[in-house]
């Protein structure tokens, strides 16, 4: 490489050979000659950048071989500091390439094409001329306007405050988080959102953006739903959801979570994936979706952007951004937790109300009718069941038991047990008809347990202690199972009615039979035959009627045959827990037991 | 539709050279993937001692954008001196790139 300069030191030429690594050369030599001329730094840079593309244009278009004399293709730099601007002469041999008419950034993801850009981003005027063996690219650049890198750079003392900030934000974390963590420890959760959308609006100003949404992500919904945005009454019911299937045109929020990174959209930006922005904040818009995550969790995603067709955000800018939300996620989430920590302990407390409320209601007593002996048994699959039972001798002569299953769990089923339990004992003269009692407490329960989409299943029997006879009704409730006589044969008794608060019409067909000799008459509800084992097989109904008729064939009383029942399903289960409540009421014939006494009733929770 | 949500974390971090220009974007690019396993999907690529970069280094990064964008991942560029990230902006590359700085 040839380097010569004037006497003055205002002129340079340099002739380096036709290769990449001496242009690379070449252009440090133009940057030493402009640092001696006392063009500031940043010129220096950009300088330095044309220098590299104009010469490695050159190289790229050189002709192969030698020149006319025989000697090597070289590229020349020339270079000029006047007292106005800076001029740079590039020399090449190429017989192909020409200036093209616009210097326009290439598609995104191009390898190639920015060089010429650069060129004309970075200088005031470039002219190309075509000679006869070499043609000549002429640079100038003002020094007064100081375009290029300096001009891109024209905010300077706006990057460096966004800059500042940024760090102040980095350093003012613990602080900031103590503040928003104070107000929320307080009871006044509201205050993050309040606190989320105050700093969000600095955050528009500092960063010259116009709108945002702040979206939070529901892994098991698979949507975004609006935290925050600088709309809230237009967007706030806007739910992006995550379609089940494969699709090319998914919206910008969603690429920037299932991509995991920044997407940019603009006008040219197809249209159907920013319709949920654009609804909002206008046609014409543009900015970025960047995803935010909290610690390895996925949080939602903020939009931001301008009222204008490109978005033209530095990189400090943008650094303001992601730090920002980055912060506000953990603030959300840490809120998010205290409220739902405090909802936990609300719902812990209604819990422990609701099972004090189906302790309350369970009979401490059962009626032991003359020559019969009644137990029953109920424990819940979770703190509070559904399961209800009571039986109740309304005279010596009549028996009324009655067991049923709330559709529902906590405090609301536990209430709809106490008023079926206390409708139960209201009409005593009902008793005899178990399918009308159901049907009058159908109408009265109907409006409410409807109103909240519950239901109550329930068997009613009715016995008459002087004929034996049984009469029974079921409102969806599974079979009752008889035992008598000949102890290898049941019966089982269904009764044909739809569950309560069904329909307002519902009949309840009775079925009625006298009871044999030696009987044993079981209803339970269907915790018991869905009881699983750990491979997931239910106990089922031909399991638990065995074990009824073998307590038979045993002569157990009525306690020692619900035992049975509880230690078959035990075994079966082995250890796998419940996942719904079960209850037994059993009523024996005592006659036959040698030691008859009268037995209380068993109730577990 | 299959999609990870979780924070990427499979991540190759590399120092970048003093200079990616075009007489060494192609060798840059080739060490890059080479170093990377089948397990990286992200690649972050600490900028801080990089003092030049021309048109042929940026080509580079995004043909490493693209190789890592089909694997799901994504090209972090970290503490880029004010040249390069003027350079990056000039050129629109920091809407391609997430850009962190120190």
């Amino acid at each position: 490489m040839i380097v010569m300069s004037s006497s003055s030191n205002k002129s340079l030429i340099i002739e380096a050979p036709c290769r990449l690594d001496a242009v690379r050369d070449a252009a440090r030599v133009v940057r030493s000659f402009l640092a001696t001329n006392g063009v500031d730094e940043s010129e220096m840079d950009s300088w330095e950048l044309v220098a590299v593309e104009a010469g490695n244009n050159a190289v790229q278009y050189a002709p192969a071989g030698t020149t006319p004399n025989g000697s090597e293709h070289s590229v020349r730099f020339l270079m000029n500091s006047w007292p106005d601007c800076v001029e740079l002469c590039v020399t090449d041999h190429s017989q192909q390439f020409d200036w093209p008419a616009d210097s326009v950034l290439p598609p995104e993801d191009s390898e190639h094409g920015r060089g010429i850009f650069l060129i004309s981003a970075l200088t005031d005027s470039v002219r190309y001329l075509r000679g006869k063996r070499e043609n000549f690219l002429i640079l100038r650049k003002d020094k007064k306007t100081r375009r290029g890198l300096n001009d891109v750079q024209r905010d300077a003392d706006l990057e460096t405050t966004l800059q500042m900030m940024t760090e102040e934000l980095g350093a003012s974390f613990e602080s900031l988080s103590a503040i928003v963590k104070f107000s929320t420890e307080i009871g006044r959760a509201e205050d993050t959102a309040a606190c989320a959308a105050k700093w969000l609006g600095e955050l528009l100003k500092s960063t010259g953006t116009h709108w945002y949404v702040l979206r939070q992500y529901d892994r098991d919904c698979g949507t975004l739903s609006v935290v925050i945005s600088s709309l809230p009454p237009t967007i706030e019911h806007q739910v992006i959801t995550l379609p089940k299937h494969p699709t090319s045109t998914l919206p910008v929020e969603l690429q920037a979570i299932t991509e995991g990174k920044d997407i940019w959209f603009d006008d040219n930006t197809e249209a159907i994936t920013t319709e949920a922005l654009t609804s909002a904040f206008g046609e014409t818009i543009a900015g970025f979706c960047h995803p935010i995550y909290v610690g390895s969790q996925l949080f939602g995603v903020i939009s931001i952007g301008v009222r204008s067709s490109k978005a033209d955000l530095t990189v400090s800018k943008i650094n303001v951004i992601h730090t920002f939300a980055g912060f506000l996620a953990i603030q959300l989430c840490n809120s998010q937790a205290q409220k739902e920590a405090l909802q936990s302990r609300v719902i812990g407390r209604e819990l422990q109300i609701a099972a004090n409320i189906q302790r309350s209601l369970l009979p401490k007593r059962l009626p032991q009718p003359t020559g019969w002996t009644l137990s029953a048994h109920s424990e819940s699959a979770h703190q509070v069941g559904g399961d209800f039972y009571d039986a109740a001798l309304v005279d010596d002569k009549n028996l009324v038991i009655a067991i049923a299953d709330v559709m529902g769990k906590g405090v609301p089923a536990a209430m709809f047990a106490a008023i079926f339990r206390s409708h139960l004992l209201a009409r005593p003269e009902l008793a005899p008809t178990p399918g009308k009692m159901l049907s009058w407490m159908n109408r009265v329960l109907y409006a409410d347990l409807s109103g909240v989409d519950m239901f109550v299943t329930a068997q009613i029997i009715h016995m008459d202690l002087e004929t034996r006879k049984v009469t029974l009704a079921s409102a969806g409730h599974c079979p009752a199972f008889i035992v008598e006589g000949d102890k290898n044969k049941l019966r089982e008794i269904c009764g044909d009615g739809s569950p309560l608060g069904i329909a307002i019409d519902s009949v309840f067909p009775e079925e009625s039979f006298i009871m044999g000799p030696n009987a044993r008459l079981l209803m339970f509800t269907d915790g018991l035959v869905e009881a699983r084992n750990p491979s997931g097989r239910a106990f089922g109904s031909v399991a638990a009627a065995d074990l009824l008729k073998t307590s038979a064939i045993d002569d157990l009383d009525a306690p020692a045959t619900i035992r049975t029942i509880l230690d078959g399903i035990a075994d079966f289960q082995h250890g796998t827990a419940p996942t719904d409540d079960i209850s037994l009421v059993l009523l024996a014939e005592s006659s036959l037991l040698p030691t008859a006494t009268a037995v209380p009733a068993t109730s577990h929770s | 539709m299959t999609t990870t949500l979780e924070a990427p974390n499979v991540t190759l971090s590399i120092a970048a050279p003093a200079e990616i220009t075009a007489s060494s974007a192609a060798a840059f690019r080739q060490f890059i993937t080479g170093s990377l396993k089948a397990q990286h999907t992200n690649l972050d690529l600490d900028m801080r001692s990089t003092t030049f970069v021309d048109s042929s280094g940026l080509g580079a990064l995004i043909s490493l954008h693209k190789h890592l964008s089909e694997k799901g991942g994504k090209v972090r560029l970290l503490n880029p001196r004010q040249s390069v990230l003027q350079l990056l902006e000039l050129t629109r590359m920091h809407k391609i790139f997430e850009i962190e700085r120190a």
